[in-house]
C-alpha cells in the first residue's frame, strides 16, 4: 500500500476548483425583504416631506404607485439568487420605472395603451412643463401635471439608486445621502411652509434607511450606532439649508396672477408694468451714449393674428453671453457702429430675459448660464433669473444716416418668412391703412418714417385705458379709436411694415429712464416700453418711435423725417381718417380674459424646444451614474483598505487581493491558508510582485498569528497598490473582453462576501492577554 | 525557562536539520516519515507506523534511537506475549532476601513496539499504560520511564492474518500515524546495491543528545498559538464530529496533540508561532488515525475524508 499523495507536507490538501457549498453566507440573505421594506417605507416617509411644498394631494398616489413598484419589483427579483448575485435586479427596475412613468405621467399619449416615442417626448415635455411650474410657483402650489411628472420621475430614479444602495452594495449610508437629496427639495421651494412633522418625517425616513441593515440580524451594538448616525444625519439635514445660497424670492408678486408667465413673455404684461401705481426703481444704469436708447428684454417676432410672441430658439448652453456675442445681422462695413458700454445694476427684476441695449457684444459680471439667441440677440437665462444682477454690457450702437436707410434695398422675403408673416386673419384695413398712409414713399426708409410720423400726430392718444393685448382686432380697434399705448402703437407699425415687406419685430425693455447724474439713470417699472424694429439691407435691425407719449423718448435721429432727402410730413396726414371710415362702428371688444390662454400656448412652445433635452442628458448623465456607481464604490473600498496604519494594510492588502480575485470570477477558498494563496498566487507574477506578496504574507502572518506586526517589513500604500494592480493584470491576462468588462463594471467582490482580515486583527488584540496565559 | 528567542529556534532547527539527514541517510527517499517522527519525538508524542511488512518501520524507529544517543529497545508482539515480558518483573533475590524489579524492553528511550497488533489485548494495554502515564507499575512500585521517552510502535494493515486491531481509544494515544509506503524504483536499486552488503545503521552515529531533545521539548511547549489558532484548531475538530461520513470524531486529546506537534513545525520553519498552516500540514497525520468513517475502519478512506474537512472548514 503506497501512501496517500495528500500526506506529504511540501502539498497540502488541494481544494476542489468548486467553492465548498457549505460556504457562509451573509445573514442578510435570510430575508432579502426586510431591506426592500425599509427602503420603500423610508422613501413614502421623504415624499411626506415633499407635501410642504403642494396644496393638495393629488401628486401622491402616482408618486406612491411609483415608490412600491419600484421597491416590490426589487424585493421579487432579489429573491432569484441570480439576479441578486450579479446586482441586475437595478437595471429591470430601471426598465420598469420608465414604462410606468409613462402610464402615470401621459397615459393619454399612449391610446393603445403601448409604450411609444411619441409618449417618451409627451413625457419629457412635461417635465419641461414641470421645470417651468417650478419658476412660475410659490409654495403651497396646485401640483400640475408637471410636477407630478418630475416627482414621479425623480423619485423613482432615488428610489431605484436607495434601494440598490441598500439591498445589493449594503450601504445604507450613501443612501441617505439621497434622502437629503429629496430633503433639499422641500426646503428650497417650500422653506417658509416648512413644520416639524415635515422634519420628522424625513428624519424618521433616515433613521429606518440607517437600520435597514440591522432589522434582520438584531444586533443591539449596531443598531444603536445607526440611530446615533441617523441622528447625526438630521444635524445635517438641519445644517445644510442654512449652508445652501440664499433662493431668490419674488415679492409682489400675488399667486396665480398672469405675471408669473413673465419669463416667457415680458411683452404680455406691460400693460401691467405700465399701469403700476408704485414706480418701484427696477434698475439704474450709467452709460455715455448721447442716443439714450431704450434698454431691451427681448423682440418678439411670432405673430399668429393674436399674440406676439418671441419666436422659439434652440438653446445653445454653449452660446455663452460673457464669452461675447456676434455682429448684428445684416451691418454692413460702412454703416456707423459706435462701441459703447452701459453699467447696470439690477434693483428689482426677476426675469428671464437680461436688459440691454441693442447690440450687444459682451456681457461682464453675469454667470455662464447666460446665453444668446444669435438671431435676436437676446440675452436668456438658461435657469437663472436677473435678480439682482449687477454687469457691464458693451454694445454697439448701429447708427445709420437717414441716407444709408433710404438706399436700402428691399429685402428677399425668403429669408425674413417671420419677421414678415401676417396671418390670414389679420384684418386688411392693416395693410389698406399702411397703403394709404405711406402712398408717395419712394422707398422703405420713407414708407417707415411716414408710418411712424402718422402714429405720432395729433390724431393719436395715448392712453392706458386700452386693452391689453396686440391682437388682430385689437389692432383693428385702436387704428379706428386712435387711443392705445406702446404695445398697439408698437404692434401697428410694425404690422403696417410687414403689410408694405418691411420685415418688423417690437423690441420689449424699458425706455432709458429717468437721468440721475451725468449718464446716470434710473429706470421704474412703469418705464416699460414696447417699440418696432424694422429691417433695412446694410443697417440690420433699426429701431423706430411710434409712440407719441407715456414713457416713450424722440424718434432716433434716422428715423426723423429732416434727416432724410425730402420732408414728407405733410403728407402723413393726408389719409388720417381712412381707416375709421371704413370700418363701421363694431361693438366694445375687451377681451382681457383672453390673455391666459395664449400666454399658456407659449409657455408650451417654448418649453418644448428649450426642456425637452436638458432632460435627456440628465437622465442619460443619471443612467451613466448609475452604472458608474458600484465601480466608484470599489475604487473607494480598495483605497480605504490598501491606506491606514500598518495592521490595517496588513490585513487590508489581503482582503484587497481576496476582493481583486473575487472580480476576476475566481473563487476565493476560505479554506486556504495566506501561504498557500500566496504560493498559488505567486507564479503569476514577476519576481518584483513575488517579493511584495511574500511581505504582504509574512505580515499579515505576524499580525494574526504572531506577536504582531513589525511596521517596517508591511508593503507601503504604494507598494500594496502595485501589489493588486499586478494581481488584478495577471487575472485579466486570462479573461475575455466580456469578462473583463463585468469585472470593472460591476465587481463582484461588492456583492459577495469578502474574508475580513479586520475582524481576525481587532479580535487578536482583545485576545493577546489570553494567548500569554494560555502559553 | 519561559521566552522562547530567536537562538532557541535556530538551535533547534539545527538539531532537528542535523537528525533529519542522518536518518535520510538511513531511508531513502522517506523524508516524510522521517519528519513526522521526528516532530512526534519533539513534541513529546509517541507513533505508530502502519504498513505492510518489510518496508523499513523497524529501521526507521532504530535510525530515530541512534541519532539521539538514547538507548534503543525493541519488542516484538506475539500473541503469547504476557505484560511482566513488556513492563519487567520482581524476582526473590535469595542472597538479599528482597524482590528486586528487572526492568522490562520497555524502560528504554525509544521503543519499538513491533507488530502491536500481534499481542493480546492484555499485554497490549500495559504497554499503552506505559505510554500515557510515562511511568509503569509493578507490584505496588512506580518505575518512572527514562526521558524522553518515545514509542514507536508498528502495526500491520488490520486485515492481515492473525492480528488483534487496536482499539480506538488506544488508538488515540499515538499522537500520529504514518506509512512508509514502498521505496520508488531507483531507491528501491540503491537499497539492493547498498543493504545487501552491509547494515545501513552501522553508519549512523548520535548526532545529538538526549538532553538537548529534552530541553527542546521544553522550549517549544512556548511557542504561541493565537485565539483565531486555536479557534481554527477547535472548528477542525467540530467538523470531524459533525461529519455525517464519520461515526467518531475527533477526541480533545487530538486537539492538544495536533497543537504541540504544530508547535514543533512552527519552529521547524523558523516560526515562534503556529499558523495554519503548520495545522494543516499536520491535520491528516495526527487526525485521521483516531476518526472512524461509517463505511468502514480504513486509513485511506480516514485520510481522505479528514482532506475533505481540511478543504471545507474556513482559515481564521
Amino acid at each position: 500500500m503506497s501512501a496517500d499523495p495528500t500526506l506529504t507536507h511540501s502539498a497540502p490538501p488541494q481544494p476542489d476548483p468548486q467553492p465548498a457549498s457549505g460556504a457562509p453566507t451573509d445573514r442578510a440573505d435570510a430575508a432579502p425583504w426586510i431591506p426592500a421594506i425599509a427602503t420603500g417605507l423610508a422613501m413614502v416617509l421623504a415624499t411626506l416631506s415633499v407635501s410642504a411644498v403642494f396644496a393638495d394631494w393629488s401628486w401622491w398616489t402616482p408618486t406612491l404607485v411609483m415608490i412600491l413598484l419600484v421597491v416590490g419589483s426589487g424585493a421579487l427579483l432579489r429573491a432569484v439568487p441570480v439576479i441578486r448575485a450579479t446586482g441586475s435586479a437595478v437595471l429591470v427596475q430601471c426598465v420598469l420605472a420608465v414604462v410606468a412613468a409613462l402610464y402615470l405621467c401621459v397615459p393619454s399619449a399612449m391610446p393603445l395603451g403601448v409604450p411609444s416615442p411619441a409618449a417618451f417626448w409627451e413625457l419629457f415635455s412635461m417635465l419641461g412643463d414641470g421645470v417651468n411650474d417650478i419658476y412660475a410657483t410659490t409654495a403651497p402650489a396646485q401640483s400640475t401635471p408637471g410636477f407630478t411628472a418630475i416627482l414621479v420621475v425623480g423619485i423613482g430614479l432615488i428610489t431605484i439608486l436607495v434601494d440598490g444602495l441598500v439591498s445589493d452594495l449594503r450601504s445604507p449610508k450613501v443612501g441617505g445621502i439621497l434622502l437629503l437629496l429629496i430633503w433639499v427639495i422641500p426646503v428650497v421651494l417650500a422653506g417658509p411652509q416648512l413644520a416639524w412633522y415635515h422634519f420628522a418625517a424625513i428624519g424618521c425616513a433616515f433613521v429606518v434607511l440607517m437600520l435597514s441593515r440591522y432589522l434582520a440580524v438584531r444586533v443591539r451594538r449596531a443598531a444603536a450606532f445607526s440611530v446615533v448616525a441617523g441622528a447625526l444625519a438630521l444635524v445635517l439635514g438641519v445644517g445644510l439649508p442654512l449652508l445652501l445660497p440664499p433662493v431668490a424670492q419674488r415679492p409682489q408678486q400675488p399667486l396665480g396672477t398672469p405675471q408669473d408667465i413673465t419669463v416667457v413673455n415680458p411683452f404680455l404684461d406691460l400693460h401691467a408694468d405700465l399701469d403700476a401705481s408704485d414706480d418701484q426703481l427696477v434698475f439704474s444704469y450709467t452709460t455715455d451714449d448721447p442716443l439714450a436708447p431704450p434698454l431691451r428684454l427681448t423682440s418678439v417676432t411670432a405673430f399668429d393674428g393674436t399674440t406676439w410672441m418671441p419666436e422659439p430658439f434652440d438653446i445653445d448652453p454653449f452660446a455663452v453671453a460673457a464669452d461675447g456675442l456676434p455682429r448684428p445681422d445684416g451691418v454692413a462695413a460702412d454703416t456707423s457702429v459706435v462701441e459703447r458700454t452701459a453699467q447696470i445694476s439690477i434693483q428689482d427684476l426677476d426675469e428671464q430675459h437680461l436688459p440691454a441695449p441693442y447690440a450687444p457684444a459682451a456681457v461682464d459680471g453675469v454667470e455662464r448660464r447666460w446665453i444668446y439667441d444669435p438671431s435676436t440677440l437676446t440675452i436668456v437665462g438658461n435657469g437663472v433669473l436677473s435678480t439682482d444682477a449687477d454687469y457691464t454690457v458693451e454694445y454697439r450702437s448701429v447708427e445709420p444716416t437717414a441716407g444709408q436707410l433710404a438706399e436700402a434695398s428691399p429685402v428677399d422675403a425668403d429669408d425674413f418668412e417671420t419677421a414678415l408673416a401676417l396671418p390670414a386673419d389679420v384684418p386688411d384695413v392693416i395693410g389698406e391703412t399702411a397703403e394709404q398712409v405711406t402712398a408717395g414713399s419712394e422707398n422703405q426708409w420713407e414708407s417707415a418714417v411716414a408710418l411712424q410720423d402718422w402714429l405720432r400726430s395729433d390724431e393719436f392718444e395715448y392712453s392706458l385705458d386700452a386693452p391689453a393685448d396686440a391682437s388682430g382686432s385689437a389692432l383693428e380697434d385702436f387704428l379706428r379709436d386712435k387711443r392705445g399705448y406702446c404695445v398697439q402703437f408698437s404692434g401697428a407699425m410694425t404690422a403696417m411694415a410687414r403689410s408694405l415687406g418691411i420685415p418688423a419685430r417690437i423690441g420689449v425693455g424699458f425706455t432709458a429712464g429717468t437721468p440721475t447724474g451725468e449718464d446716470s439713470y434710473d429706470v421704474r417699472l412703469n418705464q416699460a416700453h414696447a417699440w418696432p424694429e424694422l429691417y433695412f439691407e446694410g443697417s440690420g435691425w433699426v429701431r423706430f418711435e411710434p409712440t407719441p407719449g407715456g414713457p416713450a423718448g424722440d424718434p432716433p435721429p434716422w428715423a426723423d423725417a429732416e434727416g432724410g432727402d425730402q420732408g414728407d410730413s405733410e403728407e402723413t396726414e393726408s389719409p388720417t381718417d381712412a381707416p375709421s371710415n371704413e370700418e363701421p362702428e363694431a361693438g366694445e371688444e375687451s377681451p382681457p380674459a383672453e390673455t391666459p390662454a395664449p400666454e399658456a400656448a407659449d409657455d408650451e412652445q417654448t418649453s418644448a424646444s428649450s426642456s425637452a433635452w436638458p432632460a435627456v442628458v440628465g437622465g442619460v448623465v443619471l443612467l451613466v451614474l448609475l452604472a458608474a456607481l458600484p465601480a466608484v464604490i470599489r475604487i473607494f473600498r480598495r483605497r480605504s483598505r490598501l491606506t491606514g496604519d500598518a495592521e490595517h494594510r496588513a490585513e487590508g492588502i489581503w482582503e484587497e487581493i481576496a476582493a481583486t480575485t473575487i472580480d476576476a470570477g475566481r473563487p476565493w477558498e476560505r479554506s486556504r491558508t495566506l501561504r498557500d494563496h500566496e504560493q498559488r498566487l505567486s507564479p503569476a507574477l514577476d519576481e518584483d510582485g513575488t517579493a511584495l506578496l511574500a511581505r504582504a504574507a509574512d505580515a499579515a502572518e505576524s499580525l494574526r498569528y504572531g506577536a504582531g506586526v513589525d511596521a517596517t517589513t508591511v508593503p507601503s500604500t504604494e507598494e500594496a497598490i502595485h501589489l493588486v494592480a499586478r494581481i488584478r493584470r495577471a487575472h485579466t491576462e486570462e479573461m475575455g473582453v466580456g469578462a473583463r468588462l463585468r469585472a470593472a463594471v460591476l465587481p463582484l467582490s461588492l456583492f459577495r462576501r469578502v474574508p475580513r482580515g479586520r475582524e481576525v486583527a481587532r479580535k487578536r488584540m482583545s485576545g493577546s492577554t489570553e494567548s500569554q496565559t494560555k502559553a | 525557562m519561559t521566552a522562547l528567542g530567536n537562538d532557541h529556534i535556530t538551535h533547534i532547527q539545527a538539531i532537528a536539520q542535523k537528525s533529519r539527514s542522518a536518518m535520510n541517510s538511513v531511508l531513502d527517499g522517506k523524508d516524510h516519515a522521517v519528519r513526522t517522527a521526528l516532530i512526534t519525538l519533539f513534541s513529546g508524542g509517541h507513533l505508530l507506523l502502519e504498513d505492510v511488512p518489510g518496508v523499513g518501520k523497524t529501521l526507521l524507529a532504530k535510525a530515530l534511537g541512534r541519532v539521539v544517543g538514547g538507548s534503543v529497545r525493541r519488542i516484538q508482539f506475539t500473541p503469547d506475549l504476557l505484560p511482566s515480558d513488556v513492563v519487567g518483573v520482581s524476582i526473590f533475590n535469595q542472597e538479599k532476601r528482597t524482590f528486586e524489579f528487572r526492568a522490562g524492553p520497555v524502560f528504554a528511550n525509544v521503543v519499538i513496539a513491533d507488530e502491536i497488533n500481534r499481542a493480546s489485548p492484555k499485554t497490549q494495554s500495559a504497554m499503552l499504560e506505559c505510554m500515557a502515564e510515562n511511568q509503569a507499575s509493578v507490584d505496588g512500585t512506580t518505575y518512572r520511564m527514562p526521558q524522553p521517552f518515545m514509542v514507536v510502535a508498528t502495526q500491520n494493515p488490520v486485515d492481515m492474518e492473525g492480528t488483534y486491531s487496536l482499539p480506538e481509544a488506544q488508538r488515540d494515544r499515538f499522537t500520529a500515524r504514518i506509512s512508509i509506503g514502498y521505496p520508488s524504483t531507483e531507491a528501491e536499486m540503491d537499497m539492493l546495491d547498498h543493504h545487501v552488503e552491509y547494515d545501513p545503521l552501522s553508519r549512523t552515529a548520535a548526532v545529538t543528545t538526549l538532553d538537548e531533545v529534552t530541553q527542546a521539548r521544553e522550549l517549544i511547549r512556548h511557542v504561541e498559538a493565537s485565539p483565531e489558532l486555536r479557534a481554527y484548531v477547535v472548528s477542525l475538530l467540530d467538523a470531524t464530529r459533525s461529519d455525517p461520513a464519520i461515526a467518531l470524531g475527533s477526541s480533545p486529546r487530538a486537539g492538544v496533540q495536533l497543537l504541540r506537534t504544530a508547535k514543533v513545525l512552527a519552529v521547524l520553519a523558523g516560526r515562534g508561532y503556529v499558523t495554519p498552516d503548520d495545522i494543516q500540514a499536520l491535520a491528516v497525520d495526527v487526525l485521521s488515525h483516531r476518526i472512524v468513517p461509517r463505511e468502514g475502519d480504513d486509513p485511506q478512506l480516514a485520510a481522505s475524508l479528514m482532506g475533505d474537512i481540511l478543504r471545507r472548514v474556513p482559515v481564521r
